[in-house]
């Protein structure tokens, strides 16, 4: 628009000049023409202007990665009469890789609903934010602009693509741990543990002859095999492309852990090192898990998960840690 | 595809059908009432044509619509203008002969017109040998045919191609030269025309919108520029009117400023006046061979303000050697001799001033502010005194004897100088020496007599023989009279001899102007009877030389407005034991337009001058025989030297050159639409496998400019190379859509001018947003 205007105040020198160095008619008319056209435009352009509105949104708002997707940009003008351009910069921000874009958009004659399409970037996996900043609405001739408030940010979530994974093994025994229970439902052959009386136990707990024998109250408590939950930890910092292998094996592992009807949770750091534990019982859980681990920023380094952190809310009972690794050494257990 | 390509709205045919019919009416109308004379009874073929409007209008508006059905055919658009265009051939064909002299007797009632009124015109005179019913019927049939040819680009323009500067660009080189002879046509029509450009202009953003929405703003900004044109004339009416005061003090301001910008630019250093002193834009010649008619703006070029009362001279460059109709000044080696170096001489232009000063004359001075004369000299008058101590400071530098030079920068000078008047002049060349108690300055003033006879008695010796023989008609008044009465009576005989005329044109080449000025024309101004009585008097053996500078009449107390008009041209005369006496050999008859308007008070507008001709008692100015005349100096060499006239602009040959550029960059666009045009028929072809190789093609071509092929479009070529199978649309448009990204990524490239390149020859890249996969 800088050209257009460059464009105006040289017919509009060249106008003046011509007044200023011709005796006739002519240059009085063309200076005056000169004068009053932009005005004119700016009358013909102004009540569109004022009540043109635009929107962003993700079509689909979800994709695999490498899928296709698509911004789309509506704007909403009045009836009347087409805006004649609308400029804007378009910000494009994969909230997991950190990878930004930026750009200048624009667009020409637009009249009532004007949808426009722009492909989204959905090589890596990740929340793709699209901003819209700088946002201008220009006259007819380009000389005049308004500033228009920006419009809501949209989001596209890229997915990984799972890889095909057989649910794990996991160990007999290795989530065996005493558990307290009602004694009369146990049944014959049973194990106990025999432990001292800790304030809490139910008292149909109490061994009360060993109790009377021993002068002290002793809680028989059942020995009971318990099967641990997987845990699926993984190292969520690296390269694009690393994250992207990591996020395809997390996904697959967790899809064949959800297909087998295996409730499990996965655990990452966060960029500030905060552990993120996220169960997965339901397809619900696996979407809100995903966009979890979508969603925040994860630099090319970070904290490595070396075991499973202690006292960690939300997880209750034995764990079978699995951790996931991007590369093709495949995963370890512990 | 999209509902914009192929079906246009009813509303947008309405609109591009007023805009049209607009354009090719307003055209007609205007062009014809143009170009049409005053006389009653039709002088030229075109007041004929004028008189039959009507029948053009008609003709115009058939034209218009026809243009618009076939630019808005959904399909076959370009099959049908091709028809028409084919028709359109054929009957020009047919009646060649007819055509082609309707156009020969068009244009030459068009240079004619624009001749009478512009003086560089060129009338084109064409002999058609038909009687007059016929040549009417030639024009008629020339008219019509080229309407015909305009409407089909133009209603492309309107209806396709919705550009503003195409519209304007066809429709607009009919009127120009009646425009530019300041003809006007007939009001109305040309608002519609200007409304017609107004409206594509304010549309012109909107032309990818779809067909209704544009329609209805191509509607809207009809009415609304007709309205504003309206309202214009309205408010500026056309009757009556007068460059405002503003406009010409502007004109006045700017033509000083760009002349004092001058000082600031790269100096000549290889020229022959290259000093310490900057000499910037006027050049030291002047160029008789070339002079032209003149033509004046009337600026202010010089303010004058002296204690004098009657005619000032105000000299800038004197010149004095001949060669070829150019006057130019002496080689810088000839001064060498009489100026040896390591010894300080008197300046010769002092000279007159210190023979006279012993005598208690009264000293007069003047300041003299240039304000738009260009050069680097100081326009001073005659006989100045040599400054004191502040010499420095005066930013005046006395170069040789040819000419004051102007310090950098420095605009106004104030100089004394002493009256000394022809019967004066007379008296010192029998008997008044220098003063007895200079000898330095006498024996300085004798070798420089010696030097000017030296170097200001040569004539060209193939002018020789012809000047004798005028000087034997003249006589030999330099042996009864002396140098001053020898110029006066050589004036005397130029005036007898030739006509005063500013509009004399120039020589033929090959021929001496100054003896075509005597022999041949007998027309001229200053510069002409300068120059040949320059001539004349060398011939008789009087010392001369050219002098060229303003003339101004100065009142004391008020300051003079100097205008372009009183740029002047006279000569010097060598008087011995005085120094260069400057002598008037113009007709007195010219000197009436130039004498100077005197100002009330410094800077205001002027009265009327005393009387035009001057007494035997002159100034320090020179002598005005008895018939004083001014004429402008300096001839129409451009950078002329000081005192410069702007001679007539010879506008042809930039109209040539920007028809050329014009017809070149049109010769570009036409290229380039064609290639895309042909781009785009490629890629859309019903056989996708076709389309879809002719894509791949694309990406190789693109590759060459640093672009990449995707191995998918790799994939999708082989496939339509070699598979049996024929492309699905999508992976046909997954092909085009890779042209494309490649495209906007190189036109995204990081060399500005390679980025401009590659967009001439592959177009705008597609918008991102585009939704349109075409290329």
């Amino acid at each position: 628009m800088w050209l257009r205007r460059l464009a105006w105040a040289a017919a509009l020198t060249a106008a003046l000049l011509f007044q200023i160095t011709n005796e006739n008619y002519l240059g009085r008319f063309l200076l005056a023409l000169c004068v009053a056209l932009p005005p004119l435009s700016l009358a013909l352009s102004l009540p569109g202007m004022l009540r043109c509105r635009l929107s962003l949104s993700a079509v689909p708002a979800a994709t695999a990665r490498g899928g296709g997707a698509e911004w789309a940009v509506d704007t909403s003008v009045p009836p009347a009469l087409p805006i004649a351009r609308i400029t804007l910069r378009l910000t494009e921000e994969n909230l997991l890789t950190g990878q930004r874009q930026r750009g200048r958009f624009e667009l020409t004659g637009v009249a009532r609903r004007h949808p426009a399409r722009t492909n989204a970037p959905t090589e890596h996996c990740g929340l793709l934010e699209l901003r819209a900043d700088k946002l201008r609405v220009w006259d007819c001739l380009g000389l005049f602009s308004l500033r228009l408030p920006p419009p809501a940010p949209a989001r596209l979530l890229c997915l990984p693509l799972p890889v095909q994974a057989d649910p794990p093994r996991i160990p007999e025994g290795a989530g065996q741990r005493p558990t307290p229970r009602n004694a009369a439902r146990r049944g014959p052959g049973e194990d106990y543990d025999l432990r001292e009386y800790r304030p809490g136990d139910p008292l149909r707990s109490v061994h009360w002859k060993l109790s009377s024998k021993w002068d002290q109250l002793i809680v028989k408590e059942r020995a009971e095999a318990v099967t641990p939950l997987p845990l699926l930890t993984l190292d969520r910092f690296g390269t694009p492309g690393e994250l992207d292998a990591l996020l395809d094996r997390a996904a697959g592992m967790s899809r064949a852990l959800l297909d087998a009807q295996q409730p499990h949770a996965l655990l990452w750091l966060d960029g500030a090192g905060e552990p993120q534990l996220h169960p997965v019982a339901d397809e619900g859980e696996f979407h809100r898990m995903l966009t979890a681990l979508l969603s925040g920023p994860a630099g090319e380094r970070g904290p490595a998960l070396d075991g499973c952190p202690a006292g960690l809310q939300g997880l209750d009972g034995p764990a079978f840690r699995i951790h996931i690794n991007a590369g093709e050494g495949g995963d370890s257990h512990a | 595809m999209p509902e914009r390509e192929n079906r246009p709205s009813p509303t947008a045919i309405l609109g591009d059908g007023l805009v049209l019919l607009c354009a090719l009416l307003g055209l007609t109308a205007s062009f014809l009432s143009l170009y049409r004379t005053s006389a009653a009874v039709p002088l030229i073929p075109l007041d004929w044509a004028a008189d039959q409007r009507d029948q053009f209008l008609l003709w115009a508006a058939l034209f218009a619509l026809l243009s618009l059905g076939v630019w808005s055919l959904p399909r076959l658009r370009w099959a049908a203008a091709g028809t028409l265009a084919a028709l359109w051939g054929l009957a020009l064909w047919r009646s060649w002969r007819a055509v082609s002299a309707g156009a020969c007797l068009t244009a030459e009632a068009v240079s004619g017109l624009f001749a009478q009124r512009v003086d560089w015109g060129v009338a084109f005179a064409f002999e058609s040998g038909l009687s007059a019913l016929e040549e009417r019927a030639a024009v008629r049939l020339f008219l019509i045919l080229a309407l015909a040819g305009l409407a089909l680009p133009l209603g492309w323009a309107v209806a396709r191609g919705r550009r503003w500067w195409l519209a304007a660009l066809l429709t607009l080189p009919p009127l120009l030269p009646g425009l530019l002879a300041d003809l006007y046509p007939s009001w109305p029509p040309f608002l519609a025309l200007c409304a017609c450009w107004c409206a594509l202009l304010l549309s012109s953003l909107c032309r990818r919108a779809a067909p209704s929405p544009r329609g209805r703003l191509t509607l809207v900004s009809l009415a609304a520029s007709l309205l504003l044109l309206a309202g214009i004339s309205l408010a500026f009416p056309r009757e009556g009117y007068t460059r405002p005061p503003w406009a010409r003090q502007a004109e006045e301001s700017l033509t000083s400023f760009a002349n004092r910008m001058a000082d600031w630019l790269p100096r000549w250093e290889d020229g022959p006046f290259h000093n310490t002193v900057t000499f910037v834009g006027s050049a030291e010649e002047a160029d008789l061979a070339h002079a032209g008619p003149l033509s004046y703006t009337g600026r202010t070029v010089l303010q004058v303000k002296s204690d004098y009362e009657g005619r000032l001279y105000l000299r800038g460059t004197s010149l004095a050697v001949y060669e070829d109709g150019v006057w130019k000044p002496l080689p810088d080696g000839v001064y060498d001799g009489y100026s040896p170096a390591g010894s300080p001489q008197p300046v010769p232009l002092y000279f007159p001033a210190q023979a006279v000063m012993g005598d208690g004359r009264r000293v007069y001075t003047a300041t003299v502010d240039n304000v738009g004369a260009v050069g680097a000299c100081v326009y001073a008058p005659y006989h100045l005194t040599i400054p004191g101590e502040d010499a420095e400071d005066s930013g005046i530098l006395p170069v040789e004897d040819a000419y004051l030079a102007r310090k950098k920068g420095q605009w106004s000078h104030t100089m004394s100088f002493v009256e000394i008047s022809r019967y004066s002049s007379f008296g010192l060349t029998s008997s008044v020496a220098a003063p007895d108690d200079d000898a330095l300055i006498q024996a300085a003033m004798e070798r420089y007599g010696q030097f000017v006879r030296e170097h200001c008695l040569d004539v060209p010796d193939e002018l020789r023989e012809e000047l004798d023989a005028v000087c034997l008609r003249i006589g030999s008044p330099y042996s009864l009279g002396g140098a001053v009465y020898a110029a006066e009576m050589t004036a005397d005989y130029l005036d007898a001899l030739c006509r005063y005329d500013q509009s004399a044109p120039a020589a033929p080449e090959g021929t001496d102007p100054v003896l075509y000025f005597l022999n041949e024309s007998r027309r001229g101004y200053c510069m002409h009877y300068a120059s040949a009585a320059v001539l004349l008097l060398r011939a008789m053996g009087v010392p001369a030389r050219y002098a060229s500078g303003f003339t101004a009449y100065s009142i004391p107390g008020r300051q003079a407005a100097v205008a372009d008009r009183a740029a002047h041209a006279w000569v010097e005369v060598w008087v011995d034991g005085l120094g260069w006496y400057p002598v008037e050999v113009t007709p007195a008859a010219a000197f009436e337009q130039l004498i100077q308007p005197i100002g009330p008070e410094p800077g205001t507008e002027s009265v009327p001058p005393p009387d035009a001709t001057p007494e035997p008692t002159a100034t320090p100015q020179p002598t005005q025989g008895p018939n004083e005349t001014p004429a402008p100096t300096q001839g129409p060499s451009g950078p002329g030297g000081p005192g410069e006239v702007r001679p007539a602009w010879n506008l042809l040959p930039w109209l040539k050159g920007l028809a050329a550029a014009g017809g070149g960059l049109g010769l570009l666009w036409l290229v380039q639409f064609a290639v895309k045009r042909h781009r785009r028929v490629r890629m859309s072809d019903p056989d996708r496998n076709r389309a879809a190789l002719y894509a791949y093609r694309c990406l190789e071509e693109l590759a060459r400019w640093g672009g990449s092929i995707d191995p998918q479009g790799v994939e999708l070529a082989e496939k339509a190379k070699f598979s049996p199978h024929t492309l699905t649309e999508e992976e046909a448009a997954a092909l085009r859509r890779l042209v494309d990204q490649e495209r906007v990524r190189l036109a995204a490239g990081p060399s500005r001018w390679r980025r401009l390149l590659f967009r001439y020859v592959w177009g705008r890249p597609p918008h991102p947003a585009s939704e349109s996969p075409q290329t």
